[in-house]
């Protein structure tokens, strides 16, 4: 067998020297990373634990690497892929009483378009739902995308502009 | 501002105020590093199910009561759901050796029902091995995937059907050097695994010379899984990688590492009936050594644990000064009851529930080491456990 396609992981700088300040400094972070893909709060926290759990063998290698970061959210993004399929697809989601209301804002339009926005996630699948959080949350390249999603660049590329096109249409209906 | 840019700053702003809907708490690295993660952490209740619970365990002020509110009020704090372990209690998920293990009784299976069990996908079933799961069809079978030597005497024969690798770190490989390429007519869709090892590339996809049959590699914790499969199915590679999961406990209940001391949860002659008994394997001296998993049902688990019940007492005395090698068959019965047998060589070769020890016969043991389950050593164990190819 030749190797013909190597799914690279992205070449990042970390601060992190070790586990210890790697968890210590990422943890929450991460958690709600898992959090806007899960959209449940104890799915969030276990797809962290078991990601780190992981992590923690294979520290050092993962780091001389690169981005630790793009390991750990493939695997929070694998694990929720996988509750969803074995969930048959129905996502539970938090309780909305459950959740802090949205901060008050003078910009009631916006404010009104990020509900839109919110209430969209939600519908998305688990690979969609995180390539729009790993674009307007973590703010990655698509490329970037790609290395965690281990997809194509196009593939990433297309999950965000669908969720995108299917938001403009929702807000279209609702022109400011 | 155009409708593009509209969608993007609401996407935006939505992840940006809702990223702090919970207060998550840092985890504790020490924790991680023991890998002690429940499989099934406590689950979201309300503020009332949560009280009454509370009350309950008030009233019934059963001995092990502080530890019950302790883990009830974990359920709705942000704090690690981690299981409660000694603190000296070795990592699920590094590469300690085995003989580093704290001693004292452990359940090496946790003591759930199926019902507690992650589901696969219709038509689908789990494979575990170290520390991770992977879902495939239920239609594969188990077989032999081509070793280095694959052209020996009598020869490598093709499968007849897509199949899961058995056991891939317990088989005996001979010494002889073939053509590195097996040709493609041997080929069989299969799913195999080893150990990670440094320098091992994640989402890596080989091709034979040809192009007509694809490798496609993951590194999965301390597994590194490699479907092969014809070029055109590569997507189906793809799924069953993407279904892999990592796990302190894997989806029959087994534990990432074989046990040490003896089980703690009774006698297994207090059952006189089991409906389901779970069979797990570790091999080798570094954790995680879980080699795979299957369960029995009805006829056949009780078969099982008849077979058990009737095996002669032993009379051999433990061997105290034999290094663990990791090797152990451990017998699950409906989650209740536990029976370990030393696959070691050189311990004695006992059925030990932790209260009575017993000289496995091939009545016992003949049929277990099927499925994803294979030993290729030649001793006692493999004497009277030998499975039939």
């Amino acid at each position: 067998m030749t190797l013909v396609e190597e799914r690279p992981v992205t070449l990042q700088g970390e601060g992190a020297r070790t586990f210890e300040e790697y968890v210590r400094e990422r943890s929450v972070a991460l958690q709600r990373f898992a959090y806007l893909v899960t959209r449940h709060s104890e799915d969030a926290r276990d797809a962290v634990q078991d990601a780190l759990i992981g992590l923690w063998p294979r520290f050092d290698e993962v780091r001389a690497r690169g981005d630790v970061d793009a390991y750990v959210h493939r695997s929070i993004v694998n694990a929720s892929v996988s509750r969803w399929r074995r969930t048959r697809r129905s996502t539970p989601v938090e309780a909305p009483e459950d959740l802090p209301q949205a901060a008050a804002s003078g910009f009631e339009d916006e404010v009104a378009d990020a509900d839109a926005a919110w209430r969209l996630c939600e519908t998305l699948g688990p690979d969609q739902r995180a390539a729009v959080v790993l674009r307007y949350w973590s703010g990655l390249s698509f490329a970037e995308i790609a290395d965690v999603l281990g997809c194509a660049e196009a593939t990433a590329r297309s999950h965000v502009h669908r969720a995108l096109t299917r938001l403009r249409t929702q807000l279209l209906e609702d022109p400011r | 501002m155009t409708d593009h840019d509209r969608a993007e700053r609401a996407l935006a702003r939505a992840l940006r105020e809702h990223d702090r809907d919970h207060d998550f708490a840092p985890l504790d690295p020490e924790g991680l590093k023991h890998g002690t993660a429940v499989a099934d952490p406590p689950r979201r209740r309300g503020p009332w199910m949560g009280l009454v619970a509370a009350a309950l365990v008030l009233v019934l002020a059963v001995p092990f009561g502080a530890s019950l509110l302790s883990s009830m009020f974990n359920a709705g704090s942000s704090a690690p759901s981690f299981e409660a372990r000694p603190a000296n209690a070795p990592a699920a998920g590094g590469a300690a050796p085995i003989d580093q293990a704290a001693g004292g009784p452990e359940a090496a299976g946790k003591p759930a029902s199926a019902d507690d069990r992650p589901a696969p996908r219709p038509g689908w079933r789990w494979e575990s091995m170290l520390d991770a799961a992977v879902q495939v069809p239920v239609d594969w079978g188990h077989d032999f995937a081509p070793g280095s030597d694959w052209c020996a005497e009598p020869g490598y024969q093709r499968p007849s059907a897509p199949f899961v690798d058995r056991n891939p770190l317990g088989r005996a490989t001979r010494n002889i050097l073939c053509d590195a390429t097996v040709p493609n007519e041997l080929r069989q869709t299969h799913l195999t695994w080893r150990r990670v090892q440094p320098g091992d590339t994640d989402n890596a996809v080989e091709a034979d010379p040809a192009g007509e049959w694809l490798r496609v590699n993951r590194v999965v914790g301390s597994a590194y899984l490699t479907v092969e499969v014809p070029a055109e199915q590569i997507d189906l590679a793809d799924e069953i990688l993407g279904s892999a999961e990592l796990f302190a406990y894997d989806p029959r209940g087994c534990r990432t590492f074989s046990p040490t001391g003896l089980p703690d949860l009774g006698a297994v002659a207090d059952l006189a009936t089991a409906s389901e008994v779970v069979v797990c394997q570790y091999g080798g001296p570094e954790r995680p050594n879980l080699v795979g998993s299957y369960a029995l049902t009805g006829e056949q688990a009780q078969g099982v644990l008849d077979a058990v019940l009737a095996a002669p007492e032993a009379t051999d005395p433990p061997h105290p000064t034999c290094a663990d090698t990791g090797n152990w068959l451990v017998l699950r019965f409906d989650g209740t009851r536990e029976v370990r047998l030393n696959m070691n060589s050189c311990s004695a070769f006992v059925l030990d529930d932790g209260v009575t020890r017993r000289t496995p016969t091939r009545a016992t043991c003949g049929d277990l080491l099927v499925g994803p389950l294979w030993l290729a050593t030649l001793d006692e164990a493999t004497d009277v456990c030998r499975p039939v190819r």
